[in-house]
Protein backbone atom coordinates (compact mmCIF):
# COMPACT_ATOMS: atom_id res chain seq x y z
CA UNK A 1 0.00 0.00 0.00
CA UNK A 2 1.48 3.35 -0.97
CA UNK A 3 2.32 5.87 1.68
CA UNK A 4 -0.32 8.50 2.32
CA UNK A 5 0.55 11.51 0.13
CA UNK A 6 0.57 13.86 3.13
CA UNK A 7 2.76 11.67 5.33
CA UNK A 8 5.87 13.71 4.72
CA UNK A 9 4.46 17.17 5.15
CA UNK A 10 2.14 16.28 8.04
CA UNK A 11 5.14 15.17 10.09
CA UNK A 12 5.66 18.72 11.35
CA UNK A 13 2.08 18.91 12.62
CA UNK A 14 2.55 15.44 14.08
CA UNK A 15 5.55 16.36 16.22
CA UNK A 16 3.77 19.54 17.28
CA UNK A 17 0.78 17.46 18.42
CA UNK A 18 -1.57 19.26 16.05
CA UNK A 19 -3.11 16.35 14.19
CA UNK A 20 -6.57 15.08 15.03
CA UNK A 21 -6.66 11.81 17.01
CA UNK A 22 -7.42 9.86 13.82
CA UNK A 23 -4.68 11.60 11.86
CA UNK A 24 -2.26 11.21 14.75
CA UNK A 25 -2.90 7.48 15.03
CA UNK A 26 -2.46 7.03 11.29
CA UNK A 27 0.77 9.02 11.32
CA UNK A 28 2.06 7.08 14.32
CA UNK A 29 1.56 3.82 12.42
CA UNK A 30 3.29 5.18 9.35
CA UNK A 31 6.21 6.53 11.34
CA UNK A 32 6.69 3.31 13.23
CA UNK A 33 6.71 1.39 9.96
CA UNK A 34 9.41 3.50 8.31
CA UNK A 35 12.99 3.96 9.49
CA UNK A 36 13.29 7.07 7.32
CA UNK A 37 10.18 8.60 8.86
CA UNK A 38 11.39 7.75 12.36
CA UNK A 39 14.69 9.50 11.72
CA UNK A 40 12.90 12.53 10.30
CA UNK A 41 10.59 12.57 13.30
CA UNK A 42 13.60 12.53 15.63
CA UNK A 43 15.19 15.40 13.72
CA UNK A 44 12.07 17.55 13.84
CA UNK A 45 11.47 16.82 17.52
CA UNK A 46 14.96 18.10 18.33
CA UNK A 47 14.16 21.35 16.53
CA UNK A 48 10.80 21.69 18.28
CA UNK A 49 12.44 21.07 21.66
CA UNK A 50 14.99 23.81 21.04
CA UNK A 51 12.29 26.22 19.89
CA UNK A 52 10.17 25.53 22.95
CA UNK A 53 13.17 26.18 25.19
CA UNK A 54 13.72 29.53 23.48
CA UNK A 55 11.55 32.17 25.04
CA UNK A 56 11.48 35.90 24.40
CA UNK A 57 14.64 37.19 25.98
CA UNK A 58 14.75 39.45 28.99
CA UNK A 59 18.33 40.29 28.14
CA UNK A 60 19.34 43.60 26.62
CA UNK A 61 19.14 43.45 22.84
CA UNK A 62 22.65 44.79 22.45
CA UNK A 63 24.02 41.77 24.26
CA UNK A 64 22.36 39.40 21.80
CA UNK A 65 23.40 41.39 18.74
CA UNK A 66 26.99 41.66 19.92
CA UNK A 67 27.16 37.98 20.79
CA UNK A 68 25.88 37.04 17.34
CA UNK A 69 28.25 39.50 15.73
CA UNK A 70 31.12 37.74 17.48
CA UNK A 71 29.91 34.41 16.12
CA UNK A 72 29.59 35.84 12.61
CA UNK A 73 33.09 37.29 12.82
CA UNK A 74 34.52 33.98 13.98
CA UNK A 75 32.79 31.85 11.36
CA UNK A 76 33.16 32.98 7.78
CA UNK A 77 30.50 30.56 6.54
CA UNK A 78 27.90 32.43 8.52
CA UNK A 79 28.23 35.25 6.05
CA UNK A 80 27.31 33.30 2.94
CA UNK A 81 23.86 34.82 2.89
CA UNK A 82 22.19 31.49 2.50
CA UNK A 83 18.46 31.49 2.92
CA UNK A 84 15.63 29.29 1.87
CA UNK A 85 13.57 29.93 -1.23
CA UNK A 86 11.31 32.90 -0.64
CA UNK A 87 8.46 30.85 -2.04
CA UNK A 88 8.38 28.78 1.12
CA UNK A 89 8.52 25.65 -0.98
CA UNK A 90 10.79 22.74 -0.25
CA UNK A 91 14.47 23.45 -0.83
CA UNK A 92 15.71 21.70 -3.93
CA UNK A 93 17.62 18.48 -3.38
CA UNK A 94 20.82 19.88 -4.86
CA UNK A 95 20.50 22.93 -2.63
CA UNK A 96 20.20 20.73 0.42
CA UNK A 97 23.14 18.66 -0.70
CA UNK A 98 25.19 21.80 -1.18
CA UNK A 99 24.28 23.05 2.26
CA UNK A 100 25.16 19.76 3.86
CA UNK A 101 28.52 19.82 2.11
CA UNK A 102 29.21 23.29 3.51
CA UNK A 103 28.01 22.48 6.99
CA UNK A 104 30.34 23.19 9.83
CA UNK A 105 31.35 20.35 12.06
CA UNK A 106 30.88 20.49 15.80
CA UNK A 107 29.33 23.03 18.14
CA UNK A 108 31.80 25.78 17.28
CA UNK A 109 29.08 28.40 17.13
CA UNK A 110 27.84 27.62 20.61
CA UNK A 111 31.35 27.70 22.04
CA UNK A 112 32.08 31.02 20.36
CA UNK A 113 28.72 32.45 21.39
CA UNK A 114 29.13 31.34 24.99
CA UNK A 115 32.66 32.74 25.15
CA UNK A 116 31.58 36.03 23.57
CA UNK A 117 28.61 36.31 25.86
CA UNK A 118 30.72 35.61 28.92
CA UNK A 119 33.23 38.24 27.82
CA UNK A 120 30.46 40.78 27.17
CA UNK A 121 28.95 40.14 30.57
CA UNK A 122 32.27 40.71 32.27
CA UNK A 123 33.18 43.62 30.01
CA UNK A 124 29.77 45.19 30.42
CA UNK A 125 30.22 45.52 34.14
CA UNK A 126 28.77 42.20 35.25
CA UNK A 127 25.41 41.89 36.84
CA UNK A 128 23.96 39.12 34.69
CA UNK A 129 25.29 36.35 36.82
CA UNK A 130 25.49 38.31 40.03
CA UNK A 131 21.80 39.16 39.79
CA UNK A 132 20.80 35.84 38.29
CA UNK A 133 18.13 33.67 39.76
CA UNK A 134 17.85 30.02 38.83
CA UNK A 135 15.39 30.86 36.08
CA UNK A 136 17.71 33.30 34.39
CA UNK A 137 15.28 36.18 34.47
CA UNK A 138 16.95 39.15 36.11
CA UNK A 139 19.68 40.80 34.13
CA UNK A 140 21.59 43.99 33.89
CA UNK A 141 20.63 46.05 30.86
CA UNK A 142 24.08 47.11 29.79
CA UNK A 143 22.90 49.24 26.89
CA UNK A 144 20.13 50.83 28.88
CA UNK A 145 22.52 51.61 31.72
CA UNK A 146 24.68 53.60 29.34
CA UNK A 147 21.78 55.60 27.92
CA UNK A 148 19.67 58.03 29.92
CA UNK A 149 15.89 58.11 29.96
CA UNK A 150 13.07 55.60 30.13
CA UNK A 151 13.43 52.61 27.82
CA UNK A 152 10.58 52.42 25.30
CA UNK A 153 12.03 50.02 22.74
CA UNK A 154 14.84 47.51 23.31
CA UNK A 155 14.91 45.12 20.42
CA UNK A 156 16.86 43.31 17.74
CA UNK A 157 16.23 44.12 14.10
CA UNK A 158 16.35 41.03 11.90
CA UNK A 159 16.56 40.57 8.12
CA UNK A 160 13.62 41.34 5.86
CA UNK A 161 15.29 39.65 2.92
CA UNK A 162 18.45 37.74 2.19
CA UNK A 163 20.88 40.07 3.94
CA UNK A 164 22.69 38.27 6.74
CA UNK A 165 22.79 40.94 9.40
CA UNK A 166 21.13 42.12 12.55
CA UNK A 167 21.19 45.21 14.70
CA UNK A 168 20.33 46.19 18.23
CA UNK A 169 18.14 49.21 18.83
CA UNK A 170 17.40 51.04 22.02
CA UNK A 171 14.90 53.88 22.18
CA UNK A 172 14.66 55.88 25.39
CA UNK A 173 12.39 58.79 26.25
CA UNK A 174 13.99 61.89 27.70
CA UNK A 175 12.56 65.32 28.40
CA UNK A 176 13.52 66.62 24.97
CA UNK A 177 12.22 63.68 22.93
CA UNK A 178 13.67 60.26 22.12
CA UNK A 179 17.22 59.05 21.95
CA UNK A 180 17.78 56.16 19.56
CA UNK A 181 20.93 54.06 19.57
CA UNK A 182 21.61 51.56 16.79
CA UNK A 183 24.44 49.03 17.05
CA UNK A 184 25.51 46.41 14.51
CA UNK A 185 28.65 44.73 13.31
CA UNK A 186 26.97 42.89 10.48
CA UNK A 187 25.29 45.55 8.34
CA UNK A 188 27.18 45.56 5.04
CA UNK A 189 29.18 48.64 4.15
CA UNK A 190 27.31 50.54 1.44
CA UNK A 191 28.61 52.05 -1.78
CA UNK A 192 29.06 55.79 -2.01
CA UNK A 193 25.77 57.62 -2.41
CA UNK A 194 23.70 55.00 -0.59
CA UNK A 195 23.03 55.08 3.13
CA UNK A 196 21.04 53.32 5.81
CA UNK A 197 17.96 55.03 7.18
CA UNK A 198 16.12 54.19 10.40
CA UNK A 199 12.34 54.48 10.37
CA UNK A 200 9.65 54.42 13.02
CA UNK A 201 6.81 52.57 11.29
CA UNK A 202 3.15 52.58 12.25
CA UNK A 203 0.12 50.45 11.37
CA UNK A 204 -1.04 50.36 7.76
CA UNK A 205 2.23 51.67 6.37
CA UNK A 206 2.47 51.11 2.60
CA UNK A 207 4.56 52.73 -0.14
CA UNK A 208 1.43 54.54 -1.36
CA UNK A 209 0.27 55.59 2.09
CA UNK A 210 3.37 55.79 4.27
CA UNK A 211 2.92 55.90 8.02
CA UNK A 212 6.50 56.31 9.12
CA UNK A 213 8.95 58.88 10.40
CA UNK A 214 12.66 58.87 9.74
CA UNK A 215 14.88 58.50 12.77
CA UNK A 216 18.16 59.25 11.02
CA UNK A 217 20.61 58.13 8.37
CA UNK A 218 24.16 56.83 8.51
CA UNK A 219 27.00 54.93 6.92
CA UNK A 220 28.69 52.10 8.83
CA UNK A 221 32.35 52.62 9.61
CA UNK A 222 34.73 51.18 6.99
CA UNK A 223 35.21 48.09 9.18
CA UNK A 224 31.44 47.45 9.12
CA UNK A 225 30.69 48.76 12.58
CA UNK A 226 27.50 50.72 13.20
CA UNK A 227 27.14 52.52 16.51
CA UNK A 228 25.06 55.62 16.02
CA UNK A 229 22.84 57.74 18.24
CA UNK A 230 20.00 59.92 16.98
CA UNK A 231 17.40 62.18 18.48
CA UNK A 232 13.86 62.08 17.09
CA UNK A 233 10.36 63.20 17.91
CA UNK A 234 8.72 59.91 16.90
CA UNK A 235 6.35 58.34 19.41
CA UNK A 236 6.87 54.55 19.65
CA UNK A 237 3.34 54.10 21.02
CA UNK A 238 2.05 55.24 17.61
CA UNK A 239 4.94 54.03 15.45
CA UNK A 240 6.07 50.89 17.28
CA UNK A 241 8.07 49.12 14.58
CA UNK A 242 11.65 50.00 13.72
CA UNK A 243 12.87 49.42 10.19
CA UNK A 244 16.18 50.02 8.48
CA UNK A 245 16.23 50.62 4.73
CA UNK A 246 18.93 51.29 2.19
CA UNK A 247 18.27 54.64 0.57
CA UNK A 248 19.84 56.43 -2.36
CA UNK A 249 21.06 59.93 -1.67
CA UNK A 250 18.37 61.49 -3.86
CA UNK A 251 16.97 63.89 -1.30
CA UNK A 252 13.62 62.07 -1.09
CA UNK A 253 12.12 62.20 2.42
CA UNK A 254 10.28 58.91 1.80
CA UNK A 255 11.46 55.31 1.91
CA UNK A 256 12.16 54.28 -1.64
CA UNK A 257 13.58 50.77 -1.22
CA UNK A 258 12.42 47.66 0.69
CA UNK A 259 13.49 47.28 4.28
CA UNK A 260 16.76 45.60 5.15
CA UNK A 261 16.10 44.93 8.84
CA UNK A 262 12.94 45.13 10.92
CA UNK A 263 12.38 44.97 14.64
CA UNK A 264 11.08 41.81 16.22
CA UNK A 265 10.33 41.50 19.86
CA UNK A 266 10.39 44.52 22.04
CA UNK A 267 10.12 45.04 25.73
CA UNK B 1 20.74 26.13 41.03
CA UNK B 2 21.95 26.95 37.56
CA UNK B 3 25.74 27.10 37.33
CA UNK B 4 27.15 30.23 35.67
CA UNK B 5 28.70 28.29 32.77
CA UNK B 6 25.46 26.44 32.18
CA UNK B 7 23.53 29.67 32.25
CA UNK B 8 25.83 31.38 29.77
CA UNK B 9 25.64 28.38 27.45
CA UNK B 10 21.86 28.26 27.70
CA UNK B 11 21.51 31.94 26.91
CA UNK B 12 24.02 31.65 24.05
CA UNK B 13 22.05 28.71 22.68
CA UNK B 14 18.87 30.78 22.77
CA UNK B 15 20.60 33.58 20.90
CA UNK B 16 21.74 31.15 18.22
CA UNK B 17 18.29 29.56 17.86
CA UNK B 18 16.70 32.99 17.44
CA UNK B 19 19.39 33.91 14.95
CA UNK B 20 18.69 30.70 13.00
CA UNK B 21 14.98 31.52 12.91
CA UNK B 22 15.77 35.05 11.75
CA UNK B 23 17.83 33.64 8.89
CA UNK B 24 14.94 31.59 7.50
CA UNK B 25 13.01 32.61 4.41
CA UNK B 26 10.25 35.05 5.37
CA UNK B 27 7.44 32.53 4.89
CA UNK B 28 9.26 29.94 6.97
CA UNK B 29 10.11 32.44 9.67
CA UNK B 30 6.51 33.62 9.74
CA UNK B 31 5.14 30.13 10.29
CA UNK B 32 7.65 29.44 13.07
CA UNK B 33 6.86 32.70 14.83
CA UNK B 34 3.11 32.16 14.57
CA UNK B 35 3.50 28.60 15.84
CA UNK B 36 5.89 29.18 18.73
CA UNK B 37 5.84 32.86 19.67
CA UNK B 38 2.14 33.47 19.06
CA UNK B 39 1.32 29.83 19.91
CA UNK B 40 -1.42 29.66 17.29
CA UNK B 41 -3.06 26.43 16.09
CA UNK B 42 -3.00 25.39 12.43
CA UNK B 43 -6.52 26.70 11.85
CA UNK B 44 -5.73 30.07 13.37
CA UNK B 45 -2.56 30.36 11.31
CA UNK B 46 -4.48 29.39 8.17
CA UNK B 47 -7.04 32.10 8.86
CA UNK B 48 -4.36 34.66 9.67
CA UNK B 49 -2.43 33.96 6.47
CA UNK B 50 -5.48 33.16 4.32
CA UNK B 51 -4.08 29.83 3.23
CA UNK B 52 -5.41 26.25 3.57
CA UNK B 53 -4.60 24.24 6.68
CA UNK B 54 -2.78 21.76 4.46
CA UNK B 55 -0.48 24.55 3.33
CA UNK B 56 0.12 25.55 6.94
CA UNK B 57 1.17 21.99 7.70
CA UNK B 58 3.42 21.59 4.70
CA UNK B 59 4.97 24.99 5.31
CA UNK B 60 5.51 24.04 8.95
CA UNK B 61 7.27 20.87 7.87
CA UNK B 62 9.54 22.70 5.45
CA UNK B 63 10.17 25.49 7.95
CA UNK B 64 11.22 23.02 10.65
CA UNK B 65 13.38 21.15 8.14
CA UNK B 66 15.05 24.36 6.98
CA UNK B 67 15.59 25.40 10.58
CA UNK B 68 17.08 22.00 11.30
CA UNK B 69 19.72 22.69 8.64
CA UNK B 70 20.47 26.07 10.16
CA UNK B 71 20.82 24.52 13.61
CA UNK B 72 23.06 21.77 12.24
CA UNK B 73 25.25 24.47 10.73
CA UNK B 74 25.40 26.12 14.14
CA UNK B 75 26.31 22.76 15.68
CA UNK B 76 23.28 22.89 17.95
CA UNK B 77 21.93 19.58 16.70
CA UNK B 78 23.78 16.67 15.17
Amino acid sequence: MPEHPDTHTDLGAYVLGRLSPVEHARMARQVSASAVAREKERELREVVTLLRQTTPSDLPAGLEARTLAAVAAAEPLAGTGETDPASGAAPAADELAGRRARRRVGPLSLRVAAAALAALIVGGGGGLLAGEDSGGGQTTATLAQAQPGVTEIDTVLVPEGKVRANAAALVTKVDSGRIIRIQSKTLPVLPKGVYYELWFVGPGDTPDKPNRISGGTWHPDPDGTTDVTFRAAADPSKLPVLEITREPGDGSPQATLPGVLRSTRSR
Amino acid sequence: MTQPDELVERVAREFLVRDAVAALAPKHREIIELSFDADLADGDIAARLDIPVGTVRSRTYYALSALRLQLEEQGLVA
